[in-house]
C-alpha cells in the first residue's frame, strides 16, 4: 500500500487510496472567536505561510444595501478577519444568503472588495477576477458533470489525466472502492441525469478532492442537503483534512456545519458574530443543557425555574428549553437525581450535545442585545 | 466506454451517441436524411399536377437534381433543429457551465478541448451530410432517372456549406449567450438573416438552376451571386472567431450564482444591491403568447379550411355548396387552358337569366341532355334565349368545334370569377391521405391533448 503524500505535487497525488476516518479535533473549550486572527500574511512565519490557504484582514464588501427607511448605505459585510489553514473545513453561513455568497465569491477571487486585504495562498489575489488559478477550486454548480455518462464513468474520465501508476483497470477499482468509502457506492453505477443536484455537488466535491489545488471553495448557498447527504459530505471533507486541503464551504444550513465542518464564521447583518471552532462554538454559544417535553411543559418550567437558580427557562409549546448560564455545568446524573428527588417525570428528556442552529439563534441574541445597550 | 479517456470518443458519445445501445446513431441519421428526402419527394409527387410544378420544377420534376435539392433542405432544416436540440452538448456552452473548467482543473488541456470539440462537431456534421446524400442518391436510383454526373458536385457543395455555416453559427452563438434559449433566439434570426442575404443575392436562382449547377465554378462566380463566396469566407473565419473566444473564455470561471433577485445599480464606485421586486425570471414572456396564439391560429385554420373542403365535397353538380353567392370548383380537366389550369381551385359567380353574356365569358350551365352534368365552357357568342359555348383547349383526338355546346340562357347559372392556383394546390394536397393526417388529425389531436402533449415533452425533456 502506498503512503498519502501530503505534497502538493501532482505526482504524489493521493488518488483512491483508503482514508483512514478522524472525528473531529476536540480543542479546548476557549474561545478563540475573541481573539480572532487579524494578522496579515506578513505577519506570518515561513512556516505558517505555507500551510495557508486564505488570509483575510478587515475586508469590506463592494456591494452595498440600502436601509429601508434611513436610505444609509452599508457594506454586505465588513472587518471580516479569516485565516483558512490546510486541513482545516471552514462552513460560513449568515442570516442573509447575499451576504454569504459575495463573501464566498471573494475568497474564491469571483469578486472584488472594497478595502482590507484578501491573500489566498501565496499568489495572493489576482486583480482580475474569475480567472482560473492552480490553487483554487471553486464549485457553485452541478452542471459541472456530463448528465451523460454514469458517476464512476466520470469520476474517471476526470481523473484521467493525472498522473499515476495505476492501469485503468486498477483506477477503476480503486475510484469505486473511493466512492464506496465515502458512502457514494450506491450512485456509482447512475447515470449523472438521474442524480439530485446535491449528489452532483458531493460528486465534484470529491472529484475535486483528486486536483492539486490547495483550497476549495463551495458556494452552496441555494442548495439543501438531507441527512444523508451531509454525511457523505463529513467523510469527504475527512479525507481533504487528511490530505490537508482546506475547504471552505457556504451554506445556509447549520446542520451542515455541525457535522461536516470544524471551523465555522457566522455572519450576522453583515458583521462576524463568530469566527472560531465549531466545536468551541458550543460552549461559547449553545447554552441549552437539556430539552424536555411534557403535556404540561408550563408547570414543569415553573417549578424547574424555581429548582435552578441562575438557568434560563423557555418553554415553546410542548417543549422546554434549559440553558445553564451559570458556570458549574450540571451532569446528567445530577440532573436526573434532582428530577426524581422533586418527582418530576417528563415524559421525554433531551440533552443537549450541541447544535449549530441554538448556538446561532444564542449568538444573534447577544448580539441584538448589544446593540440595545449601546 | 469507461476507460476512454480521449477527448474526441467524448465528443462523439455526449452529441450523438446518448448509450452504448444507440451506437449507431450516426448512420441511422444518414440514413434518416435520405429517406425523409425520398419521402419528401414521394409527397410532392402527389400536388405534381398543380401550379407548383409551375412555380418550383426544381422540387418536382423527376429527376436527380430534384432529388439533390430536396435533400439539402431537408438536411439544413434536420441539422438546424439538431443543433438546437443538442445545443449543450453540441456547442461551446460547456465552458458557461464549467465543465471545462472541472475538466482544467484536472489536467486537461483547454486548448485541445476546443479544438476536439470544434473539429468534432464540424466534422460529423459534414460526415453525417456527405453519407446522407449519397445513400440518398442511391435510393433514388430506383426512381431510374436520367443520370446527369454534373449535379452531384455542385449540390453537394452548395447543400455542406450551409450546414457548414450553421454550425459555426451556433458554435460562435453559443460564446455569447448565458442560457439555451437566448442561443436559440440568436441561432434563429442569424438563419433568417442568411436566408434574406441568399434570397437578395440570387442564391436561389443559382442553385434552382439546373444548367448552371452541372458546373461547380458557376456556384462560386460572384457574376451569378456572391453569397456561396461569402458563405465560404465566413466558413474560414468563424471557426478562428469561435476557438479565440473560447480560449479567452475558457480562462475564466462563469459565475453561477450571482446574486440572485436583486438588481445591481451603480452608486459612488459602489454596486449597491437591491431587491427585485419581481425576481429575475418573469412568469409572463412575449414571445411564448405570441408563439402558443399563432400556433392556435394555424391549428384552428387548418381544422376550418378541413372543414369547408369537406363541406364542399358533400356538394353535386345540382346541389352545389356555394358560399354569400360565390361557387368555387376545383377542375379535374386541361380543357380551359389556358384560362383556368387543372387542379386549380375557380370561384363562379351566380348569375340569372337577365345577366348580359359576352364573348369570351367563361360560365357554368348544365347540359340539355342531363341537368345532373355541370359544364364550363367559354361563351363564343349569346342572344336572348340561346348562348354557344365552347372549351378552350381541345384533347389532340378530338377536332375543333367537336364538344361545341349551344344551351338554353336560363341554364347558365355561373361566370367565371377567377382563379386561385396556389389554394388549388394546397386543397390538391389536404384532399390526400397525409394531408389529411397534417391538417386534419395532427391539429385536432394536438388541440384536445395539447397539456398532455407538452407534459410528455417536459418529462422527455427531463429524462
Amino acid at each position: 500500500m502506498q503512503e498519502y503524500s501530503k505534497s502538493n505535487t501532482s505526482a504524489d497525488f493521493a488518488l483512491i487510496e483508503e482514508v483512514p476516518y478522524f472525528d473531529i479535533p476536540a480543542e479546548d473549550g476557549n474561545n478563540n472567536f475573541d481573539k480572532a486572527d487579524t494578522r496579515t500574511y506578513e505577519d506570518l512565519d515561513n512556516e505558517e505561510k505555507k500551510n495557508i490557504a486564505v488570509i483575510m484582514a478587515g475586508v469590506t464588501s463592494q456591494e452595498q444595501r440600502t436601509d429601508d427607511h434611513s436610505k444609509v448605505l452599508t457594506p454586505y459585510f465588513s472587518n471580516i478577519n479569516l485565516t483558512v489553514s490546510a486541513g482545516e473545513t471552514w462552513g460560513i453561513s449568515s442570516n442573509d444568503l447575499i451576504e454569504a455568497r459575495l463573501l464566498c465569491q471573494v475568497i474564491g477571487n469571483m469578486r472584488h472588495y472594497k478595502s482590507g486585504r484578501c491573500q489566498l495562498g501565496p499568489l495572493g489575489t489576482m486583480k482580475v477576477k474569475r480567472r482560473i488559478l492552480p490553487h483554487i477550486f471553486y464549485i457553485d454548480t452541478h452542471e459541472m458533470l456530463y448528465s451523460d455518462k454514469i458517476v464512476l464513468e466520470q469520476f474517471m474520465f476526470a481523473t484521467g489525466r493525472i498522473p499515476n501508476v495505476f492501469s485503468d483497470a486498477d483506477r477503476q477499482a480503486k475510484l469505486l472502492k473511493l466512492l464506496e468509502n465515502m458512502g457514494m457506492g450506491y450512485i456509482a453505477l447512475s447515470l449523472i441525469s438521474d442524480l439530485y443536484d446535491t449528489e452532483k455537488l458531493l460528486l465534484e466535491l470529491l472529484i475535486a478532492s483528486e486536483s492539486d489545488s490547495r483550497l476549495i471553495v463551495c458556494d452552496w448557498t441555494g442548495y439543501t442537503f438531507s441527512q444523508s447527504e451531509i454525511e457523505i459530505l463529513a467523510k469527504i471533507t475527512e479525507r481533504l483534512r487528511y490530505l490537508e486541503k482546506a475547504v471552505v464551504i457556504t451554506t445556509m444550513q447549520p446542520k451542515l456545519i455541525g457535522i461536516a465542518c470544524d471551523s465555522t464564521l457566522y455572519l450576522y447583518n453583515g458583521e462576524p458574530v463568530y469566527c472560531g471552532k465549531v466545536t468551541d462554538l458550543y460552549a461559547y454559544a449553545d447554552k441549552v443543557a437539556f430539552v424536555l417535553q411534557d403535556s404540561n411543559a408550563q408547570a414543569l418550567g415553573r417549578i424547574l425555574s424555581y429548582l435552578l437558580p441562575g438557568w434560563r427557562v423557555k418553554v415553546s409549546g410542548n417543549n422546554l428549553y434549559l440553558y445553564n448560564y451559570t458556570d458549574k455545568p450540571l451532569s446528567t446524573d445530577d440532573f436526573y437525581r434532582l428530577l426524581s428527588e422533586n418527582a418530576l417525570s417528563p415524559q421525554i428528556i433531551k440533552v443537549n450535545k450541541g447544535r449549530v442552529s441554538n448556538s446561532f439563534e444564542e449568538l444573534v441574541e447577544q448580539y441584538d442585545l448589544q446593540k440595545k445597550s449601546v | 466506454m469507461i476507460y476512454k479517456k480521449s477527448l474526441f470518443n467524448k465528443e462523439i458519445r455526449q452529441s450523438y451517441i446518448d448509450s452504448l445501445s444507440s451506437r449507431k446513431r450516426l448512420s441511422f441519421m444518414c440514413l434518416f436524411l435520405a429517406m425523409m428526402t425520398i419521402v419528401v419527394y414521394l409527397l410532392l409527387q402527389i400536388m405534381y399536377d398543380s401550379v407548383i410544378t409551375e412555380l418550383m420544377p426544381e422540387l418536382m420534376l423527376p429527376s436527380y437534381f430534384t432529388i439533390a435539392y430536396i435533400y439539402n433542405w431537408v438536411a439544413y432544416i434536420f441539422f438546424a433543429s439538431y443543433f438546437m436540440a443538442k445545443y449543450q452538448s453540441l456547442t461551446l456552452s460547456e465552458i458557461s457551465e464549467n465543465k471545462w473548467y472541472m475538466l482544467s482543473k484536472m489536467g486537461y488541456n483547454s486548448i485541445a478541448i476546443i479544438l476536439y470539440k470544434m473539429l468534432t462537431s464540424i466534422s460529423i456534421v459534414l460526415g453525417v451530410y456527405a453519407v446522407g446524400f449519397v445513400i440518398a442518391m442511391l435510393v433514388a436510383s430506383i426512381l431510374k432517372f436520367t443520370m446527369v454526373w454534373g449535379y452531384f458536385l455542385p449540390s453537394l457543395a452548395s447543400g455542406a456549406l450551409n450546414v457548414l455555416i450553421a454550425i459555426e453559427l451556433i458554435l460562435v452563438i453559443s460564446l455569447f449567450s448565458d442560457n439555451k434559449s437566448t442561443a436559440k433566439n440568436r441561432f434563429i434570426v442569424a438563419l433568417i438573416i442568411c436566408e434574406v442575404l441568399k434570397v437578395i443575392s440570387g442564391y436561389y436562382r443559382l442553385v434552382t438552376n439546373k444548367v448552371l449547377m452541372v458546373d461547380i465554378a458557376n456556384l462560386f462566380n460572384p457574376k451569378f451571386s456572391v453569397y456561396p463566396t461569402l458563405a465560404l469566407t465566413a466558413a474560414v473565419i468563424l471557426p478562428l472567431f469561435a476557438y479565440l473566444g473560447a480560449r479567452r473564455k475558457s480562462n475564466f470561471y462563469s459565475l453561477k450564482n450571482e446574486v440572485g433577485g436583486v438588481t445591481i445599480v451603480s452608486y459612488n464606485d459602489n454596486r449597491v444591491i437591491y431587491p427585485s421586486k419581481r425576481g429575475r425570471h418573469s412568469v409572463f414572456s412575449l414571445p411564448a403568447l405570441l408563439a402558443k396564439i399563432l400556433l392556435m391560429l394555424i391549428l384552428l385554420g387548418s381544422i376550418a379550411f378541413n372543414v369547408l373542403i369537406l363541406i364542399a365535397s358533400l356538394g353535386s353538380s345540382t346541389k352545389e355548396f356555394s358560399i354569400f353567392g360565390y361557387i368555387p370548383y376545383i377542375i379535374k380537366s386541361s380543357t380551359m387552358e389556358t384560362a383556368i389550369y387543372k387542379n386549380d381551385l375557380a370561384v363562379f359567380k351566380k348569375i340569372d337569366s337577365q345577366y348580359p353574356l359576352k364573348a369570351g365569358d367563361i360560365v357554368l350551365f348544365t347540359s340539355e341532355k342531363d341537368s345532373n352534368e355541370v359544364f364550363i365552357m367559354s361563351v363564343v357568342r349569346s342572344d336572348d334565349d340561346k348562348v354557344v359555348a365552347d372549351y378552350l383547349k381541345y384533347p389532340v383526338l378530338v377536332g375543333s368545334g367537336e364538344l361545341q355546346e349551344t344551351v338554353n340562357r336560363n341554364r347558365v347559372y355561373g361566370l367565371f370569377f377567377g382563379n386561385y392556383r396556389i389554394a388549388g394546390a394546397i386543397i390538391l394536397f389536404i384532399n390526400t391521405f397525409p394531408g389529411r393526417v397534417l391538417t386534419l388529425f395532427v391539429p385536432l389531436i394536438m388541440l384536445f391533448f395539447y397539456n398532455q402533449i407538452i407534459d410528455f415533452y417536459k418529462k422527455l425533456k427531463n429524462r
